[in-house]
């Protein structure tokens, strides 16, 4: 809709939120039993699935094994129903390829590689409904997926979204604002080293401008952890109760 | 808490999208009244103030937060406690004259007011924003759909505007309840002026009033009174019978327009006459004519409008008849349309058509003097437009009296069916009139040229006085302060922004350098200085009077390069050899000391002097001829050179009346000043779009299409003459052949009618479109930019940013890079550049006027135009262009008779063709007070019963024939 | 002791459970998992439903489109469905095109909308011979425990109850499509089918709903789908052969289970509305 004000004069965007806060987060671990680890998470209306399997042994080509370290497999995919109109590829298009590839490099760093060599571990991905933010719920979920699977990380990843409106950084942005055409900033950080894993950034912003969009998303990032160790927390706290109970 | 908006919408494709979205409700919202405590209202103050340490940034934040004061003083006599208003959406629509003015405060502005605002009216939004941004009127815009207890969310089967009006309720409610709990009672009044609204509101405990009733309750409530527009029509009865024919309802005209049935374009009124008018079909580059009050069907110039075409039987051409409207105030029958339903010959029908609807309305606050109705105890009046394509306006004030005398602004606020003129409202007085001040002022407000005062916030960037060039400028510009550089300016002239040098070289070629004033230097990109001078686009040039675009501190003092003072320049320098052939171009920021301020004559009296051998005149001398080269050059490639009727008027320094008036004359080394400034221009532009291809800021002319030529090609072979305009080459060919030796000013003539056929030359943003575009027709340039005055024009500012990019010296900032910004601000340029060439031939005009208040002169004439009633002649001793009309007095025994074929006008055996020349008497017509017009009467050729006595002769001459008839003007 | 024995002989394993009428989880031979069904998370898409028949978990979509009909059947709108085994879901699953088990899901479920009538695809239609609705149906499998085709069924049934599909009409003159902000009508759903899965073991053990273990070890599978006491379809691709006696059986049951089923979905429905 033409002339859709992103950013109020009284400093609010279109669904109601200040320019540096996230979206309402909701996340669960432990959703399924097949798998090794899973995850779910709610951004705001954007909701991702995540399921872990592994370590196991190099299924597929043998020739793609590695001998130091353990292979990452990522696979995104999006359900067709996941856009306001309808997905006709969920997955082998270039966009979920591109994110597959994204995916698989963040965990490469941070994952403790060389624990298990000559192994694989899957990651996949499923995007049940997407409102922006695709890449970053993505990649909180695979995070806490992994916790729940066991696999030794060197630290949480925590990704977030920055746009930039009116001369205000915003953050977290939503498919409304994503598609308004300024330019969009997303960035990866391992939180406790401070240590940028991934950093994308989409059509111009002037060179004055990027420390202050990245400073809002390094703190978004930062929230985030916060709320995904919680949910750990919590989840953890849960299991060991059950384990007590039941022995 | 979060809920979450979902609707349906349509795809492009036809298919059918659905919507979600969130909506994060917050009880974080402050209702913004110093009284309450309750609300945490340092919540929303932004951090950029250091924390409340003094009470300055203190208050000043809480006056951002908390507008509404305690207990404002109750003004009504409808509500005698304190109260806060909340306005309704049509209250704020139609009535924002009224809530601008400064009685009325302590309003709160609810956020689904605003969003339903933004979405109807553009500019009304516009003005909105600027009353909340003025602080001393405490408006607060309280965002109640964000807030948790004020959020309604629409119920199945309710209309949105039924589910907006709840929220005002609500919110109405919500402020009752919130202030209700201190001691000094504030109420909370919502202003509607829907019935159903305010029933509803009384249901629920809230006091409620219309519009009017408010404002007539006010004590110091008179003058507004006549400010507020008229009640809506929506739903009351039409008066008088219906004149006019329905306008079709808005989805019916987009779904026409869509299937071809109508079309659709920007209507615009004929200055001549006002029964007609012409479409400009937007997309098809067709003009449709209208004519008629019936078919004409209450549209207003500049409305966008949609038309249906007339069954070809009945087109018409455009009438040669010059008429104007008298009808009376009260009068409210529409003329016999008959008058105009001439037979049309066939070869001249023009498509024609009638306003089914209007899209949208443009209308906009008229400046203009109000005509008296001729009851005496009558409250409704004419108010008189002086743009002369709107029609007149009916207004209802009780201060007839004072205003008879005085200029007005007038704004429309509807046009009914039944009513032959539109209504509106008194917004407010400008000065009596003929007063120079009003005048003036009327000028400026009507060709929209901003002429306030400059604001303390734009003063503070200027730099503070004593200042001088410091070490640290010095550190990156070239040192060239001793280098005899003069400057050539007309007389009187304060912005001197070029300035010349040439000397010769060792190698024998020439060393030419341009120096123009280095204002981005003071000028920086973002502050309030820039934003103001961007807005103002150029210097605007008025007889009497200049409207800078630079506070003068910059224009005539610091950027200005005076004689004898080191000034900031920015340097181009070229090697020419002898020929004018150039080696090459070099850019640099530097730093300049200028030996002379010179004025044309005196620059010419150097060259010509054969005594003076300083290096001074040497330059000169150089540059002129050089100069003269590259005119020769540039006019070999088809450069153009027309032509214009500009004069100068000698103003009385006492009364700044114009005592003498000549037309200017041309020197040697006008056009010495101009050939630099053009190579200047070329050479800066092929300088920034080989650096910037996307988004150089550049000035084209396209070339005028071939009709455009029309009337010229028909004058010049009236007299025998072939014009060939093909190219703009052979053009100028043509131009330079046609020579008449009876008559020396034929060939100025046709250079002038020349001129009109030209288009406008625009300013553009180089991404915009396709090199072969680029070209400059009426200097036959590949490329062409502005450079060499960046004190009166906007876009030089830019130039000179782009190109300090370019060359290292300044950074860039991210608008200047960005294409569309820049194609927004060439626009805004183009529409400043345009308004201000009106607003300065008006001022020649008014001028003209003011010289002639007591004189009476026969001056030399040529005929311009034949048309149906009327000669148009120009004098070109004052530049000006008047209308004789013929066949006004029915009486008289001399009849004129058009022939259309020949474009003759004939009495008795006297024949009137177009470039014939005639004696004429200018006198002033005062019948007329706003139009002030000059009266025309024919002195030579005598015509019996039509001609009047030249005006040096005393009465009895024989010559004479008959006694000198007075033609009554209209 | 216990997992030896199931590492090395499940069907020694599953027999000693079987032979005392009892599951290794607890189950009764008859008795089907906890089911558990969620409408309506999916705002994106017209219809949705979440079903978790024990840790079997699929979720559905329902995305709807406009299409022209075919010329045979101007009046009949399109019903698609499509089942999704991804890798996610279970470590025997190849990322890629989807596999055969995918695929004889998919058509099962065409089969069994078409069998039941559940949608009349007259009640598609907008405008006869020129705009019919489509309805797409994804299900996605996210936990894979067995008996996955009770789970999409149940889904599927589901997600169509709750599908709301905006008021479209096309405008006679302009040919232009034209929809109602609100969105409007409830899928007309007529009936409720619903599908029990049974596996054969070893000749003469019949177990409801079973999970994966029990699935590989299954010596033959059948399916009944059922609608309001009356039987719609059966679905036996071969395997050990069954008497009269024991189909008879599996009828019963599954009219029975059909009964809670949809109860079930009506009760989640009802929660919805409020």
């Amino acid at each position: 809709m033409a002339g859709l004000e992103l950013l109020s004069d009284q400093g609010f965007r279109i669904d109601g939120r200040r320019s540096h806060e996230l979206r309402k987060i909701q996340c669960r671990l432990g959703v399924f039993k097949q798998a090794d680890g899973s995850a779910y998470i709610e951004q705001g209306n954007t909701k991702v699935l995540a399921a872990v399997y592994g370590p196991h042994e190099v299924k597929g080509s043998r020739a793609k094994m590695l001998q130091d370290k353990v292979l990452v497999n990522c696979q995104y995919s999006m359900a067709t129903f996941s856009t306001g109109e309808r997905k006709r590829r969920p997955r082998g298009d270039r966009k979920s390829t591109e994110m597959t590839m994204h995916l698989k490099q963040t965990f490469d760093a941070a994952i403790i590689t060389n624990l298990y060599p000559r192994s694989q571990i899957d990651i996949y991905v499923e995007v049940l409904q997407s409102d922006g933010g695709n890449y970053c719920a993505s990649v909180n979920a695979a995070t806490l997926a992994l916790i729940d699977a066991g696999i030794p990380l060197k630290d949480y990843v925590c990704a977030c979204s920055a746009g930039f409106v009116n001369d205000t950084p915003i953050v977290d942005i939503s498919y409304l604002e994503e598609s308004g055409g300024g330019p969009e900033l997303i960035v990866t950080i391992l939180p406790k080293s401070e240590q940028i894993v991934f950093l994308e950034q989409n059509s111009r912003l002037h060179e004055d401008n990027l420390s202050k969009v990245l400073d809002v998303a390094s703190k978004g990032c930062k929230d985030i952890y916060a709320i995904l160790d919680r949910a750990v927390r919590d989840h953890v706290s849960k299991v060991s109760n059950v384990a007590n109970t039941t022995e | 808490m979060l809920t979450s908006k979902v609707f349906v919408k349509k795809t492009k494709r036809g298919g059918v999208l659905k919507v979600v979205r969130e909506h994060y409700l917050r009880d974080d919202i402050t209702c913004g009244s110093q009284h309450c405590t309750k609300c945490d209202h340092n919540v929303n103050v932004e951090t950029e103030n250091s924390p409340e340490t003094d009470i300055d940034s203190y208050n000043v934040g809480k006056s951002k937060t908390q507008p509404l004061v305690i207990s404002p003083p109750s003004n009504s006599e409808l509500c005698s406690s304190s109260h806060y208003v909340i306005p309704d959406t049509n209250v704020v629509l139609h009535q924002i004259d009224v809530l601008e003015d400064e009685s009325l405060q302590n309003f709160i502005i609810l956020q689904t007011v605003i969003d339903e605002v933004k979405h109807r009216s553009l500019p009304a939004n516009k003005r909105l924003k600027d009353i909340l941004a003025n602080s001393s009127k405490h408006f607060y815009t309280f965002c109640n759909e964000y807030n948790s207890e004020t959020y309604v969310e629409r119920e199945p089967g309710e209309s949105s505007n039924d589910r907006n009006d709840r929220a005002i309720r609500t919110a109405a409610k919500w402020y009752t309840n919130h202030l209700q709990e201190y001691e000094k009672d504030i109420s909370i009044v919502l202003l509607t002026d829907d019935n159903d609204n305010r029933t509803k509101a009384k249901e629920a405990g809230i006091m409620s009033f219309t519009v009017h009733e408010y404002i007539k309750s006010l004590k110091n409530g008179g003058n507004l009174i006549d400010r507020l527009a008229w009640k809506s029509s929506a739903g009351t009865q039409q008066e008088g019978k219906l004149i006019y024919p329905e306008h079709i309802a808005t989805s019916d005209i987009l779904k026409g327009v869509k299937s071809g049935k109508y079309l659709q374009g920007s209507f615009m009124a004929s200055r001549e006459n006002y029964l007609e008018a012409s479409v400009n079909v937007t997309e098809s580059e067709k003009f449709v004519l209208i004519q008629g009050h019936q078919n004409l069907n209450r549209a207003v110039h500049s409305d966008i409008v949609a038309i249906e075409m007339l069954p070809e039987a009945e087109w018409s051409c455009p009438s040669s008849l010059v008429l104007e409207d008298t009808a009376q105030a009260e009068d409210d029958a529409l003329e016999d349309d008959s008058k105009l339903k001439n037979k049309v010959p066939e070869h001249l029908r023009q498509p024609t058509g009638r306003v089914v609807g209007i899209i949208k309305r443009n209308w906009r606050q008229y400046c203009g003097i109000l005509k008296p109705s001729l009851l005496k105890k009558g409250t409704k009046h004419l108010f008189v437009p002086a743009e002369r394509r709107i029609p007149k306006i009916r207004i209802e004030t009780r201060q007839a009296e004072d205003l008879a005398t005085q200029r007005i602004i007038v704004a429309i606020d509807s046009w009914p069916r039944s009513s032959r003129y539109p209504q509106g409202h008194f917004v407010r007085k400008l000065g009596n009139i003929g007063d120079k001040g009003a005048e003036n002022e009327v000028l400026l407000l009507e060709h929209d040229v901003p002429h306030q005062v400059f604001s303390e916030k734009v003063l503070s960037f200027l730099p503070k006085m004593p200042w001088s060039i410091t070490k640290e400028d010095m550190k990156h510009r070239k040192d060239l302060r001793d280098i005899v550089v003069c400057s050539v300016d007309p007389p009187g002239c304060t912005d001197i922004d070029d300035a010349l040098h040439c000397r010769l070289l060792d190698n024998g070629n020439y060393e030419v350098g341009v120096h123009i004033a280095d204002v981005s230097h003071f000028i920086r990109p973002g502050t309030a200085l820039d934003e103001e001078a961007a807005n103002r686009g150029t210097t605007v040039y008025l007889t009497d009077k200049r409207i800078d675009m630079v506070p003068e501190l910059l224009s005539s003092n610091l950027c200005s390069l005076r004689c004898d003072v080191e000034r900031l320049a920015f340097t181009v320098i070229w090697e020419m050899t002898e020929d004018a052939k150039i080696l090459n171009t070099s850019f640099t920021k530097s730093v300049i000391n200028s030996k002379a301020s010179l004025m044309y004559s005196e620059a010419q009296a150097r060259i010509d002097d054969k005594t003076m051998n300083d290096e001074l005149t040497l330059s000169l001398r150089g540059l002129n001829k050089l100069a003269k080269l590259l005119k020769q050059s540039r006019i070999d490639a088809g450069a153009l050179c027309l032509a214009s009727t500009e004069v100068r008027f000698q103003v009385d320094s006492e009364t700044a009346d114009p005592i003498d008036v000549q037309t200017k004359k041309l020197l040697e080394t006008n056009s010495m000043v101009e050939e630099f400034m053009l190579l200047a221009n070329i050479s800066v532009a092929k300088k920034i779009l080989e650096e910037f291809p996307n988004c150089a800021l550049l000035r084209r002319h396209p070339s005028p299409p071939p009709s455009n030529f029309e009337p010229v090609i028909k004058a010049a072979s009236s007299k025998g003459f072939i014009m060939d305009c093909s190219s703009n080459k052979n053009l100028a060919e043509s131009l330079n052949k046609a020579e008449f030796d009876e008559n020396p000013y034929f060939n100025t003539m046709l250079r002038i009618m020349t001129t009109r056929c030209m288009m406008q030359a625009v300013y553009f943003c180089s991404g915009m479109l396709p090199e072969s575009e680029y070209v400059h027709y009426g200097l036959a340039a590949a490329i062409y930019t502005h450079f060499t005055s960046p004190i009166r024009r906007y876009s030089d500012i830019i130039v000179h940013r782009l190109l300090a990019v370019c060359i290292g010296a300044d950074a860039s900032y991210p608008d200047l890079l960005e294409k569309k910004k820049t194609q927004s601000l060439c626009n805004n340029l183009n529409y400043r550049h345009k308004m201000a060439q009106y607003a300065g031939r008006a001022s020649v005009n008014l001028h003209t006027h003011l010289f002639f208040k007591t004189r009476v002169q026969d001056e030399d004439g040529y005929v311009l135009f034949v048309r149906k009633n009327a000669l148009q002649v120009l004098i070109p001793k004052y530049g000006l262009e008047g209308t004789l009309y013929l066949n006004e007095n029915k009486k008289s025994p001399t009849q004129f008779v058009y022939n259309e074929e020949q474009d003759t006008q004939t009495a008795g055996d006297v024949v009137f063709h177009v470039f014939d020349h005639v004696i004429i008497q200018l006198s002033i017509d005062r019948s007329n007070v706003q139009h002030l017009k000059l009266a025309i009467n024919l002195v030579k050729p005598q015509i019996p019963g039509f001609s009047v006595a030249p005006a040096s002769q005393v009465d009895g001459e024989k010559e004479k024939v008959g006694p000198p008839s007075k033609k009554a003007r209209k | 002791m216990a997992n030896d024995l199931k590492t090395f002989q499940p069907k020694e394993y599953y027999r000693k459970f079987l032979e005392k009428d009892v599951r290794p989880d607890g189950r009764e031979l008859g008795e089907c998992r906890s089911t558990v069904v969620n409408i309506g998370s999916i705002t994106t898409a017209e219809g949705s439903a979440l079903v978790k028949l024990g840790n079997t978990t699929v979720i559905c979509g329902i995305k709807a489109e406009l299409a022209n009909p075919k010329a045979d059947e101007p009046k009949n709108g399109y019903i698609v469905p499509n089942v999704e085994l991804s890798p996610m879901c279970s470590a025997q699953f190849r990322p890629g095109a989807p596999g055969e088990q995918a695929q004889v899901l998919s058509q099962f479920v065409v089969d069994v909308l078409q069998n039941s009538e559940c949608v009349n695809l007259q009640d598609l239609c907008i405008v006869s011979g020129k705009l019919v609705w489509m309805l797409q149906c994804d299900m996605i499998c996210l936990d894979y425990d067995g008996n996955v085709a009770d789970a999409c069924v149940l889904s599927l049934v589901s997600a169509l109850k709750n599908t709301c599909l905006p008021k479209v009409t096309v405008n006679e003159e302009t040919q232009a499509i034209e929809t109602d902000d609100k969105i409007t009508n409830n899928l007309k759903v007529q009936t409720t089918p619903v599908s029990t899965t049974f596996a054969i073991f070893d000749d003469h053990f019949v177990i409801v709903d079973p999970t994966i273990e029990e699935e590989t070890l299954a010596t033959g599978i059948i399916t009944i789908v059922t609608k309001e006491k009356k039987l719609c379809m059966v679905h036996k691709p071969g395997g050990t052969p069954l008497k009269d006696s024991q189909i008879q059986l599996c009828i019963d049951r599954a009219i029975e289970r059909s009964g809670q089923a949809t109860k079930l979905i009506d009760e989640t429905q009802c929660s919805l509305d409020r």
